[in-house]
């Protein structure tokens, strides 16, 4: 009992400073995620990644940066900043004809804005599936451990995903780790393992309550004997 | 006994051989020599757009302008020259394409919804919107392949449709009216006929029914026939000028796209127009009109050596977790280590020859199919360890975790029926990584580690 309750109470204090970090500091989203700035330079010969990484880093020093391929004729690259300043631009086209022998210019280069994923659009796609299975998971937990408490198994097969999702989320808060490619399938991970982690141990409660049953009949054929 | 040892000893060689086989044709290949060079007949994978990379359209809130040609009436000229419009009178004023009072955000959120309704109704297995609310400019993701040109054509239109008098140019019919747009094929025996069929709802059926009424070929008391024809516009332009012969009732108006024979590309053609016609008829009209600033493939940021890294890692995990899982069980912590391998081997095979598309969901889900299986082996290995009813102790575990897994099994099982690729892609893996543990280790780890015991 004891154990459990630190647990309770750690994840508890997990949560709430998780929702003071994302109410003061919201999250941090990644690049490809957040406002930003692609510049789409036509450089008309072909080029290697790993150089125009280099001259990235050196136009952008410490500001965040990614650099992709346009099309598939490998002449033509994006980078991807947060905020990009004419010098920035002058420098960039500077470099790129210093390393590829072309004459380009700032107007040969072309700016998209990329706004923000907002939130709810990124989860829309997922609500259905989400909605869904939640449904059919509970179901099956009711029908399978109803000798366990349909109210207990009720309760636990919502609230533990969702407290799990929750410190998942404030961990996020807090570290400041961004949000990427990668946060909703893992998301979606935590939330399947924490059920398999709960249907794992009502596996053994009914096990256990089956064995304690048949002991108990065991002894009442051998008392009426 | 002896012999009953030999038989046993060759069993587990032999098992091993095949999960050793199996293994080899999953990670190496089977290669044949085609023209000149050596290929590999396995299929490969398919890799998910999140992973091989987007068309990434750019579209801008239209701030130029036009110019509009109006008679003494009030009435729009279609066109006129400088010269036309002094002699007859006609005034021409610039207007802006989108009017100021239009380009509010919740016109730019609007204009969103309708075009993720878009994507939605062509089936877009893998999409991306977001929008600059404040000044309305969207950006799209889309997955690249043969569809994508033409469905970046029905995004960027506004979808306004119209039926117009041709002469007065009075609106009669509008988007309004209109319940729903399909396909329609007639297969004739020079080919297939492709329609557009249109229903209109109660108002507009009845709006139908009086054009159809008005809008026909007549001859007058002194013998001249007159026609009153109808334009059909979508977006200004138009698509039909036509008077009826008969009258609509039943608010049904079938309009002919082309036909063509099933091996001809005219036909695909067809059908893809009308396709994008029935999309942007089934929904409302934007209220903004967009202009296309950027439309480019962009290769992924996660690019293959980043998925490559993130693999090296799962493995590198998985290697460490098995010699663990050696050191406990010895002998057969190492039977089991080599099942999990072939296991491994057999879910990478399957999902080449069932054409999963592999993206991050996909390459999760590997993981978590992989965490599974160790996590039974472990279990099984403890439960079976000095027992001698060990065929017994292995079923019912199995059993056990067969019943354990099912919430995961209806996670992958729903997500598998969706068509958003990062969830269809964890969904399919899981679901067959599921399906796998479970046969895989009933047949092949369940007499691997009942013969280890026995020898």
């Amino acid at each position: 009992m004891k154990k459990s309750r630190i647990i309770y109470v750690l994840l508890a204090l997990i949560i709430i400073a998780g929702a003071i970090c994302a109410y003061t500091m919201k999250f941090n989203f990644s690049l490809a995620y957040d406002d930003s700035v692609r510049i789409d330079i036509s450089i008309g010969k072909e080029y290697k990644v790993e150089d125009m990484n280099q001259i990235a880093k050196e136009v952008f020093q410490d500001q965040e940066f990614i650099v992709q391929d346009v099309e598939i004729f490998n002449d033509m690259a994006a980078i991807t900043v947060r905020t990009v300043t004419d010098e920035q631009k002058n420098q960039l086209v500077q470099k790129v004809n210093e390393k590829y022998g072309t004459e380009l210019t700032t107007d040969d280069l072309l700016e998209v804005k990329l706004p923000h994923y907002r939130g709810r659009d990124i989860m829309r796609r997922y609500f259905w599936p989400i909605g869904i299975s939640s449904i059919l998971i509970l179901i099956y937990m009711l029908i399978r451990y109803h000798k366990l408490g349909k109210i207990k198994v009720l309760v636990s097969t919502v609230l533990w995903p969702v407290v799990m999702e929750l410190v998942y989320l404030s961990i996020l808060a807090i570290t400041r780790l961004p949000i990427s490619f990668y946060t909703l399938p893992l998301g979606i991970v935590i939330a399947t393992m924490t059920l398999f982690i709960l249907a794992y141990c009502y596996e053994k409660k009914l096990a256990s309550s089956k064995r304690k049953e048949d002991i108990s009949k065991i002894k009442e054929e051998e008392t009426e004997k | 006994m002896k012999e009953k040892r030999k038989g046993n000893h060759l069993k587990t060689v032999l098992i091993v051989l095949i999960i050793v086989l199996i293994s080899l044709i999953s990670f190496v290949g089977i290669y044949i020599q085609d023209k000149n060079r050596m290929a590999n007949i396995i299929p490969d994978y398919i890799i998910g757009t999140d992973v091989e990379g987007y068309r990434v359209v750019s579209l801008n809130v239209d701030n130029s302008t036009k110019d509009i040609i109006k008679d003494a009436d009030g009435n729009v000229i279609e066109s006129a020259t400088d010269e036309e419009i002094a002699e007859k009178g006609y005034t021409k004023t610039t207007e802006p394409i989108n009017k100021p009072e239009n380009l509010t955000t919740q016109n730019y959120e609007k204009s969103k919804e309708i075009i993720q309704q878009r994507l939605e109704e062509l089936q877009v297995s893998d999409y991306k919107v977001r929008q600059n609310p404040e000044y309305g400019n969207i950006v799209i993701e889309l997955k690249e392949d043969l569809n994508t040109d033409n469905i970046i054509s029905s995004l960027t239109s506004v979808g306004k449709f119209e039926i117009q008098n041709n002469d007065t140019k009075e609106v009669l019919i509008t988007n309004q009216d209109i319940e729903d747009v399909s396909v329609l094929y007639n297969n004739t025996t020079t080919g297939t006929d492709i329609y557009l069929g249109i229903e209109f709802n109660k108002e507009g059926t009845k709006k139908l029914e009086d054009i159809t009424r008005t809008y026909i070929k007549s001859t007058d008391q002194d013998g001249n026939e007159t026609e009153k024809k109808i334009n059909m516009l979508l977006d200004g332009n138009s698509i039909l000028t036509t008077s009826f012969t008969e009258p609509i009732v039943d608010g049904k108006l079938q309009l002919s796209v082309g036909s063509g024979s099933a091996s001809s590309s005219n036909l695909s053609q067809y059908i893809a127009q009308a396709t994008n016609m029935a999309v942007l008829l089934n929904h409302e009209s934007m209220p903004i009109t967009y202009t296309m600033e950027s439309n480019k493939f962009i290769q992924s940021a996660i690019n293959t050596q980043v998925v490559k890294i993130i693999v090296i890692a799962v493995a590198i995990i998985i290697g460490i977790s098995l010699i663990v899982m050696m050191i406990l069980y010895r002998k057969r912590g190492i039977f089991a280590a080599i099942s999990h391998i072939g296991l491994t081997a057999v879910i990478l095979l399957i999902l080449r020859y069932t054409n999963v598309e592999i993206g991050i969901g996909g390459i999760i889900g590997l993981a978590f199919i992989q965490v599974m299986n160790y996590l039974l082996l472990m279990l099984i290995l403890k439960k079976t360890k000095n027992n001698k009813k060990e065929n017994t102790d292995f079923k019912a575990t199995l059993i056990q975790f067969c019943f354990v897994m099912i919430p995961a099994y209806i996670v992958a099982i729903v997500f598998s029926f969706t068509t958003f690729l990062p969830i269809y892609s964890f969904g399919m893996v899981v679901f067959w990584g599921i399906t796998l543990i479970v046969l895989y280790n009933l047949v092949i780890t369940k007499n691997l580690l009942i013969h280890a015991k026995e020898e």
